[in-house]
């Protein structure tokens, strides 16, 4: 039921993905030129700029709300997020020594193979850090330890790029945006998404057990290590690649799986693909929205998840106080 | 699917960075019988009830199932046929109370399907059988001491495994629980099941438990009846103390009564 009705809202917020923008165009006749194999200003904005936009904002949207609930039953922490491990931290270093190289405008998918290059380091880290058998909260230090680095190094580029442009360039486009990516973003992240989305969802079973700890879960037949490694390795290709083709998207992994818990009656596994649909949609709609709201310059998604994200986590964390005491 | 079955450890042996645990443990147990694991806190009683759950794997030694070498066995056919039930058993999530009995049915599910009918009616037989139907929608975290010490068994009991194994299930609960799970662990026994308790109580574990093995400092120091295993001399070096003991009722008592060492 509630699945019904956030596929029926995602495919709401689609076709006004499509027909909102800058050119106004009828999506209607558009659709219908395309049909009929024509080619006008309309099909290429229709093609080529609305349609890889509104399919990356649902599939980084499902990738990040997907890997947040996946990390929080995991970690058996409300407040875990995808980048606590250190995937987007590093994959973000990642795309930004390919801006700082200069490849990004010799080879434009230089750019998204570096985001996930990076955020493969960064699980090869985890592992070399924490080791295979760690526990809950050495994951949580290593993923501090990996993310400090990572925001260390990305500083260090930032300090020593000499071009004030690419400066620009790389802290815009560390904020997060789906503006102007082609099918080829859409065509590079999708299959990596869908191995991560199938590594996260396979472990929905063994997340529930993890519910009464891991002593009880292994008792169950839980195999805990492989529950571990797909939940990190499916986070891993899945918020890399996201990461790697829109830049930060923030707080979305956060809030809603928190938001969600409830509807599923607070079940770790349940929780997986309404997650991913509902972060679909909350990507898709905030997607629109920086491009309805009048600013001058288009504001970034990221810039909006995090303004409205904060706050709305604020509340959150209020009424989980309220709820404990 | 009571069959006559036998969990057996045989020398187990556990070191943890390098310190020794356990040290060359022998422990049986088998259809209708109730074995209590006694001894100070430390002595090894909670890992060596882990190993035979197959939670730790023992550096020396082996569990053997009906038989056969647990090690060679799959994690879900193991976790088939032997539940356990952990100390202090947590609960992260405010699940329901449903919910919390229907985890017991993981071993028997696949990855992604859904509860089959024959799940559904072994978490509603251990429901019952725990008296907690009513409690079914309740949220896990609402519940006395008492009532979430039954839900924990009857997840327990959904396993429907042959073994179940818990580790000081009554501890911290009033008399009155106290004597009602022990009366249920008893009557699972006697339907043919195998049940091995940690126990604090020596009263409790005089009167309901058919054997005792006492471990100290990650040996063992005795194993047998209750009338055996807990004597004057036994307990005044192993547990440091002095104990009433008597008949009352065809059973065996023991109250502890005053240190015999600082």
């Amino acid at each position: 039921m509630l699945i019904a009705w956030l596929c029926a809202i995602t495919v709401l917020l689609l076709m006004v993905s499509i027909a909102v923008g800058h050119a106004t165009l009828s999506v209607f006749d558009t659709l219908l030129e395309i049909l009929r194999g024509e080619e006008s200003v309309s099909t290429v904005v229709l093609t080529q700029l609305r349609m890889p936009r509104t399919l990356l904002a649902m599939l980084v949207g499902a990738s990040l709300g997907l890997s947040g609930a996946a990390m929080q039953g995991l970690l058996r922490n409300p407040l875990a997020e995808p980048g606590i491990i250190g995937v987007s931290g590093c994959a973000a270093l990642g795309a930004v020594l390919v801006f700082y190289s200069g490849l990004a405008l010799i080879v434009p998918m230089a750019l998204p193979l570096g985001g996930i290059a990076g955020a493969v380091i960064a699980v090869v880290l985890l592992y070399l850090l924490a080791g295979s058998k760690a526990g809950t909260l050495t994951i949580i230090l290593a993923g501090v330890a990996i993310n400090a680095f990572a925001g260390a190094l990305t500083s260090l580029v930032l300090n020593l790029s000499s071009s004030p442009f690419a400066f620009l360039e790389i802290i815009f486009w560390q904020m997060g945006s789906l503006a102007d990516r082609s099918m080829d973003h859409v065509a590079l992240s999708s299959p990596l998404m869908l191995v991560g989305w199938w590594m996260i969802l396979s472990t929905a079973r063994g997340l529930d057990a993890l519910s009464l700890g891991e002593e009880t879960a292994v008792s169950l037949g839980v195999n805990l290590n492989r529950i571990r490694l797909f939940v990190i390795g499916g986070t891993a290709l899945a918020v890399g690649s996201a990461v790697a083709v829109s830049g930060v998207i923030g707080f979305v992994g956060l809030v809603v799986p928190h938001l969600l818990r409830p509807v599923v009656g607070y079940h770790p596994g349940r929780l997986l693909p309404v997650s991913a649909i509902g972060g679909a949609v909350l990507v898709l709609a905030a997607d629109i929205a920086v491009r309805v709201i009048p600013t001058g310059t288009e504001l970034k998604i990221g810039v909006l998840t995090a303004i409205v994200g904060a706050p709305f986590f604020i509340y959150l964390v209020r009424r989980l106080r309220r709820e404990l005491t | 699917m009571n069959d006559n079955c036998e969990l057996r450890g045989c020398g187990i042996a556990v070191s943890i960075d390098g310190q020794t645990i356990l040290d060359g443990v022998d422990i049986s147990v088998r259809s209708g019988e109730v074995v209590g694991l006694l001894g100070p806190n430390g002595a090894g009683k909670t890992t060596l009830l882990r190993t035979l759950a197959g939670v730790l794997a023992p550096s020396h030694g082996e569990v053997r199932i009906d038989g056969v070498d647990a090690a060679g066995l799959t994690s879900l056919h193991r976790a088939r046929r032997v539940a356990y039930l952990a100390q202090g058993a947590q609960v992260d999530w405010p699940l329901s109370v449903a919910s919390v009995v229907a985890l017991g049915r993981v071993p028997h599910m696949g990855y992604f399907a859904s509860p089959s009918r024959s799940d559904e009616d072994a978490v509603t037989r251990a429901m019952q059988r725990t008296k907690i139907s009513g409690l079914a929608r309740r949220c896990i975290g609402t519940l006395s001491g008492g009532e979430r010490m039954r839900v924990l068994v009857a997840r327990l009991l959904a396993v429907e495994a042959a073994i179940l194994l818990a580790d000081e299930p009554v501890a911290a609960l009033d008399p009155f629980y106290q004597l009602e799970f022990m009366d249920l662990f008893a009557e699972q026994a006697a339907q043919g099941k195998g049940v091995v308790l940690v126990l604090h109580d020596l009263a409790l574990a005089a009167r309901y438990c058919h054997r005792l093995v006492l471990l100290d400092a990650g040996s063992m120091v005795a194993q047998g009846t209750p009338a055996e295993v807990l004597t004057d001399e036994l307990l005044a070096s192993v547990y440091g103390i002095e104990a009433l003991t008597g008949t009352f009722e065809n059973s065996r008592y023991v109250l502890p009564w005053r240190r015999n060492r600082d």
